[in-house]
């Protein structure tokens, strides 16, 4: 999902999070209806907001815990969790407070809360903003990963190349409204670019028109 | 310079035009104003005798020392939740002790408006009261020695932040460390006077002449600038006040002074605060201290109820649990009152119940995208708030079984627990809403009127022998609306 600015990225993301109601239309993940059965629904989610905020006074694997309490995984859910804490590089934070983990381990955090449960759909509001290159690197692994076992990815980004890298699909909003959707070829095509132009420029001619 | 108190300026104006800051004046104010209609009230019998009046003039010296207590450049921020030094603002080429002076002042004259609401008109109103020599020279005094301690208690936070490290800081330091030992000091009679009067034993209160003795003086010399200048609005000017004012005045400017001179780490101080505990080490160390590792426990609860193990940790670690000493102050406090005809009980919880959901985060957004349903949700994270209205309701009616001599009925003993625990349960409520909200919306201000139905739910219960199922009643409908309320914000409200 991309846009400028002010485009409605991270409301769309809050309304199929379930975290903020839309005024209008209907929400379905899997078939379930977030404004109707809004737990079922949830718990085919996770969900990383623009700003992630641990909670203080809970270490990294207690906020682990607390998901996994929260979705009654079963009794395995620590041998995901030490996966998720390897991959991620969050070993040396396992044990540290939320409120003392530098902004990149933060979002770490909440990507791995995020992914514990194995939801059938990830919804990530800028993933890879604050993190190290490195970091970048393995998230990018881990989603596409992710995509390949058959799970849903929604992204918002303002990264125009981690986009073209990772989406089957592109959806452009502007105030509020989609105004082109389709596989980056799709969109090259729909403003007459060749199959070499950079997305920049793709982006630019359809906000234009 | 200019610029910077421009932009302030213009900050500030918008503030007030927020009914939250005009709201936390009003409440600055009635604090003062209920002391001043308490002297009215009791006119002259309760304050003439000259000990009690000494009494009376430390609690204020107290509240026109509030400066060196709370650390001025935090007041705003803590209250009015806006940065006190942006890194843009830092950023900028204006010279460190202009940025100070500009953080001071901003600082010191909220704890000014603090400090003046709080004790002018109830010096006031007392002096009027008993005939005493209020004049504009000792309302001037009065100022004067308000202002040196504001302008002191910046150049102390100051050189606190920065870890007492000028050659004078020592001196600073004392007289901080003193401030503190007399204010945790003054705890303890409090309490023995409760104990002693509830225990029926009669205290005289003639050891406090002790006050003004040389040695009285000396031992609480921190507070005896306050002291005497509140004391000039009933006895008139006298020597000892003019000589302590002056004294106060050399010391506030050497530690300005001193202030001064750790101009730059106190801006870095300033805008690093989250991180300060951790850079912050002795005396001229400035080195970043790792994070101290925890250990990972064991949680409990499935689905919403596992929301209590986060609520656990949090009372846990962030050392809430200090918090419920609370209970020592208000129970007492507040059956005392109620002997005496006053309506405290539930009034006297209502600020520490507030004060404790505060504290709280609220929940973030990754948490409500959790498969929990909102009303579970609320209801769950308001349960240790009505658990702990249970306990402090119970205390209450305990203490008053034993206080009181016409004893308390069974109808009421229970309708009044049952209430407070509505009581715990809908100031919860209130605060999840108007979190999530920011307390931004003038058209929430009807929560007010359901808190108020609670505490008069509350009091009936308590109080109106006949009514009490009206009283109980009336706290749980008010209750349920809250609820709703505080339900339909979580599903709103990011």
């Amino acid at each position: 999902m991309l846009g400028p600015n002010g485009a409605g990225k991270t409301t769309t993301l809050r309304c199929i999070a379930g975290v903020l109601l839309p005024d209008e239309g209907s929400i379905r993940i899997n078939g379930i209806s977030i404004l109707h059965d809004p737990v079922t629904a949830k718990k085919q989610l996770g969900y990383l907001p623009e700003f992630p905020q641990p909670m203080p006074y809970l270490t990294v694997w207690e906020h682990l815990e607390l998901v996994a309490r929260i979705h009654a995984l079963p009794d395995n859910w620590r041998q995901r969790a030490n996966e998720l804490i390897q991959w991620l590089n969050l070993t040396e934070w396992r044990d540290s407070l939320g409120k003392s983990l530098p902004k990149g381990v933060r979002e770490k955090t909440i990507l791995a809360c995020a992914m514990l449960p194995e939801p059938p759909l990830l919804l990530l509001d800028e993933p890879i903003v604050a993190i190290d290159p490195i970091g970048q690197q393995v998230v990018k692994g881990m989603l596409r990963d992710w995509r390949e076992r058959g799970h849903g990815i929604l992204i918002s980004t303002h990264i125009l190349a981690f986009a073209e890298e990772l989406a089957d699909r592109i959806i452009m909003l502007d105030r509020g409204r989609k105004i082109a959707e389709g596989t980056p070829a799709d969109l090259r095509e729909k403003v007459h670019a060749s199959a070499s132009a950079p997305l920049e420029q793709v982006f630019a001619k359809l906000l234009e028109q | 310079m200019t610029a910077l108190i421009w932009a302030q300026g213009r900050q500030l104006m918008r503030l007030l035009q927020q009914w939250q800051t005009l709201l936390l004046f009003v409440s600055f104010a009635f604090i003062g104003l209920a002391a001043a209609i308490w002297v009215w009230i009791s006119e002259n019998v309760f304050l003439k005798p000259l000990p009690i009046r000494q009494v009376f003039w430390l609690v204020l010296a107290f509240f026109a020392s509030l400066p060196l207590f709370i650390v001025p450049q935090t007041f705003v921020s803590s209250f009015l939740f806006s940065p006190g030094l942006p890194e843009w603002k830092l950023a900028q080429p204006i010279h460190a002790r202009t940025i100070t002076v500009f953080l001071w002042a901003s600082g010191i004259a909220d704890m000014l408006c603090l400090s003046l609401l709080i004790t002018l008109p109830a010096i006031i109103s007392a002096s009027i009261v008993l005939k005493g020599t209020v004049n504009v020279a000792a309302i001037v005094m009065l100022v004067i020695v308000t202002v040196l301690n504001a302008c002191l208690g910046a150049a102390l936070g100051s050189l606190r932040m920065t870890g007492w490290r000028t050659k004078l800081a020592l001196t600073g330091r004392l007289w901080w460390t003193w401030m503190w030992v007399l204010f945790i000091g003054a705890i303890a009679p409090y309490l023995l006077f409760s104990i002693l009067s509830y225990a029926g034993i009669r205290v005289g209160w003639e050891f406090v002449r002790w006050v003004e003795t040389p040695v009285g003086m000396a031992i609480l010399l921190p507070l005896m600038p306050a002291y005497h200048a509140i004391k000039v609005a009933f006895d008139g000017v006298n020597v000892a006040s003019v000589l302590l004012t002056f004294f106060l005045a050399g010391f506030t400017a050497i530690m300005v002074w001193q202030g001064l001179e750790v101009a730059v780490p106190f801006c870095e101080a300033t805008f690093l605060w989250s991180e300060r505990q951790q850079r912050l080490t002795k005396m001229g160390a400035w080195d970043a201290l790792p994070a101290k590792p925890m250990k990972s426990e064991i949680g409990f609860g499935s689905g919403a109820t596992s929301l209590l193990w986060l609520y656990w940790l949090n009372w846990k670690r962030n050392s809430l649990w200090v918090g419920e000493l609370t209970v020592l102050f208000i129970i007492p406090f507040s059956a005392f009152g109620f002997e005496k005809g006053l309506p405290f009980p539930s009034l006297a919880i209502v600020l520490p119940l507030l004060f404790y959901r505060v504290f709280f985060p609220n929940p973030p957004e990754w948490l409500k995208s959790q498969p929990i349903s909102a009303g579970k949700a609320v209801l769950i994270l308001a349960l240790p708030s009505a658990l702990r209205a249970s306990v402090w309701g119970l205390a209450i009616l305990f203490t008053l079984a034993l206080l009181s001599p016409k004893g308390i009925s069974i109808a009421n003993f229970f309708a009044f627990s049952l209430a407070m625990t509505a009581l715990g349960f809908g100031i919860d409520f209130v605060v999840q809403a108007l979190r999530a909200s920011w307390w931004t919306k003038f058209q929430d201000f009807p929560w007010l009127a359901f808190v108020i139905a609670i505490v008069l739910g509350n009091l009936m219960s308590l109080t109106l022998t006949d009514y009490w199922l009206l009283g109980f009643l009336l706290s749980w409908a008010a209750c349920a609306v809250l609820y709703l309320w505080a339900k339909e914000r979580w599903l709103k409200e990011p």
